[in-house]
This record gives structure tokens, C-alpha cells and sequence, in this order.
């Protein structure tokens, strides 16, 4: 119905057209239209295609740089890490007690002293019940 | 076969072809069948609004890589050629408003007067009616000569020119009878 509706006031607009243009003239321009280079269309779809093959080259050497820039980048971090630990470990190695000053060791062990002691003490007093309780027994026989 | 039934076929058959391509297999022959079947039409249209070859040329390759680029995402509620022609129709007047911003900083290049030569120079004879004619078509606004082109030459019903233009049914029929209005004015001042 629509289409039917569409196809009868197409008619009537083209008799409006018709009325006001020159028929001769309309048709003249739509030759002109036309009228396109030998082959246009034979070609036009393998043109398209070549120009999206050629767009499509560079964006495969973009993402190749950026994968080579990210793994750079990753190279950098990796090899910067194993440069700073390989220093770490290799200075921690080569230290030995008796390059160690005297002066920093008593400073060392004055500091720590009562740690030491409190230790000490712990351990005394653990030693200490277990010895009281064989003196006891001792006692006894004398 | 009814003209309808044929919309239907060519429609089912675009679908067809639009769905393998997002399928991702052999994209470029799906393309490919896609642009021959398309290409006259959409080339056509736009070479009414720009009248010179290499300028229609140069627009229809912009609208197809457009639709290369972005036929994955397209959803199928309109009908392909619909979309093809909106992108065409938003190409066409990029275009010519490109072209009239530089014929204003170059005024030698002039547009307009690029499309009257192309008139005179290239086609057939030209009368006096018919260089009126081709006056009275390029100087209709843009989007008036789109729509006239599209009912008069491609005899497209409103709606699928509304979609096209992005505007109303009614919006479109206005375009219509205004550019034809605006001729008469032009073609018979008295």
C-alpha cells in the first residue's frame, strides 16, 4: 500500500519536474553524468582493494615498532635489574669478618648488650631449674 | 519478480555477504562483490552533486574505505545501501563545503566556477536551457540537491532519503519541493 502510495506520488512529482525542466536539458545532464572514463567500473573495485593493501602494509610496521619498543623498554628494565642485583650479591660477598673495623664491632655489641643479656638470662634460668632440681635430688642422699 | 521482492533479495543477499565478511574469511572477495554491486549507483549520486569526474572519483574511494573500516561493526537495522549512501551523502558535502572554504581563500579556484566549466567544457552541446538547467541544479543547497537527485534519478521513496539525509519523512519531502521551487524561480524569474 505504502509503495503503491510512494510509486503514484513519484508520478506526480516527476510530471512537476517534467512541467518545469526541459526534457532535452534533463537528459543531456544525466548523459553527462554518465558518461565515465573506458573500463571505470571494471576497475574501481581492484583499485579499492590495492589502496586497502597498501594502507594496510604501514599499520603492520606500526605495530612491529611498537612491539619492538615495548620489548626494548623490557629489555632496559630486565637488564637493569640483573646489572643492581648482580652488584648487590657480589658486594655482599666480598665482605669478611676480618675487614670488619674492631670500633664497629664493640659499637655493635655494646648496643645490643642487654639483648644479649636478656637472652643469656632466658637460658641461664631454663639451665638453671633443670641444675636446681639435680642439686635437690643430690641433697637428698647427703 | 516485483520490485520489492527484488529489494528483498538484493537486501538478503548483502546480508549474506556482509555477515561472511565480518566473519573475517576472505574478506576482500566479500568486499569486493559488495562494491560491484553498489558501486554505480553511489558513484553516480555523487557525481550529480560534484558533476566532475576525478572529484566523484575521489569521493567514492574515501566512502568506500569508510565502509571497509567499519563494515565489522555495522549492525544491519538499515539496509546496506542506505548506510552506503549516508556515508556517501555526509562525504559528498564534506566535499563541497572543503572545496567552497577553498575557492574562499583561493578565489581563483573557484567552485562554482570549476562546476560550470565542467558543465561547458566536458559534455555534449550545451543550449542555453541547458546551461540553465545545470545553473538552477548547482545553485540549490546541498542537501535540496541531494534529495532532489535521489526522488527524481534514483526515484527513492522518502523514508529511505530521510534515513539517508538523517532528517524527517516530512523534512525530506520539504527538501524536495523547495529545490523544485527554487529551479522554477531560476529557470522562469518572471
Amino acid at each position: 500500500m505504502s509503495e503503491q502510495n510512494n510509486i503514484s506520488s513519484l508520478d506526480q512529482e516527476k510530471k512537476e519536474v517534467q512541467a518545469l525542466l526541459n526534457q532535452q536539458a534533463v537528459a543531456e545532464f544525466e548523459m553527462q553524468i554518465n558518461t565515465v572514463p573506458e573500463n571505470y567500473f571494471e576497475q574501481f573495485s581492484e583499485n579499492i582493494i590495492f589502496t586497502i593493501q597498501k594502507k594496510k602494509k604501514p599499520s603492520l610496521l606500526i605495530r612491529l615498532s611498537k612491539l619492538s619498543v615495548a620489548a626494548a623498554i623490557l629489555f632496559l628494565v630486565a637488564g637493569s635489574y640483573f646489572i643492581v642485583s648482580t652488584y648487590y650479591i657480589n658486594n655482599a660477598s666480598t665482605i669478611a669478618i676480618h675487614e670488619i673495623p674492631t670500633v664497629e664491632i664493640d659499637s655493635y655489641v655494646s648496643n645490643n648488650e642487654w639483648m644479649a643479656d636478656a637472652e643469656m638470662q632466658m637460658e641461664i634460668n631454663k639451665i638453671g631449674l633443670n641444675l636446681d632440681v639435680d642439686n635437690s635430688s643430690k641433697d637428698s642422699i647427703d | 519478480m516485483s520490485k520489492s521482492l527484488s529489494n528483498l533479495v538484493s537486501m538478503q543477499s548483502d546480508q549474506i555477504i556482509i555477515e561472511r565478511f565480518q566473519e573475517g574469511a576472505e574478506k576482500e572477495q566479500h568486499f569486493t562483490e559488495l562494491v560491484k554491486r553498489h558501486q554505480q549507483k553511489l558513484y553516480y549520486q555523487i557525481k550529480r552533486m560534484v558533476i566532475e569526474h576525478a572529484d566523484a572519483d575521489d569521493i567514492a574511494q574515501i566512502v568506500w574505505m569508510k565502509v571497509w573500516e567499519k563494515l565489522d561493526g555495522f549492525k544491519m537495522e538499515s539496509e546496506f545501501s542506505t548506510w552506503l549512501f549516508r556515508i556517501g551523502y555526509n562525504e559528498t558535502i564534506n566535499f563541497i563545503q572543503k572545496k567552497k572554504k577553498l575557492a574562499i581563500v583561493h578565489p581563483t579556484e573557484s567552485s562554482d566556477g570549476s562546476i560550470q566549466e565542467a558543465f561547458t567544457s566536458n559534455g555534449p552541446k550545451s543550449s542555453q536551457i541547458q546551461i540553465k538547467l545545470d545553473q538552477a541544479i548547482m545553485q540549490l543547497p546541498e542537501k535540496q540537491r541531494f534529495v532532489f537527485m535521489l526522488r527524481y534519478f534514483e526515484e527513492l521513496p522518502y523514508e529511505k532519503i530521510a534515513q539517508i539525509t538523517e532528517t524527517s519523512i516530512g523534512g525530506a519531502k520539504a527538501n524536495f519541493h523547495q529545490a523544485l521551487k527554487k529551479m522554477q524561480e531560476i529557470i522562469q524569474p518572471d
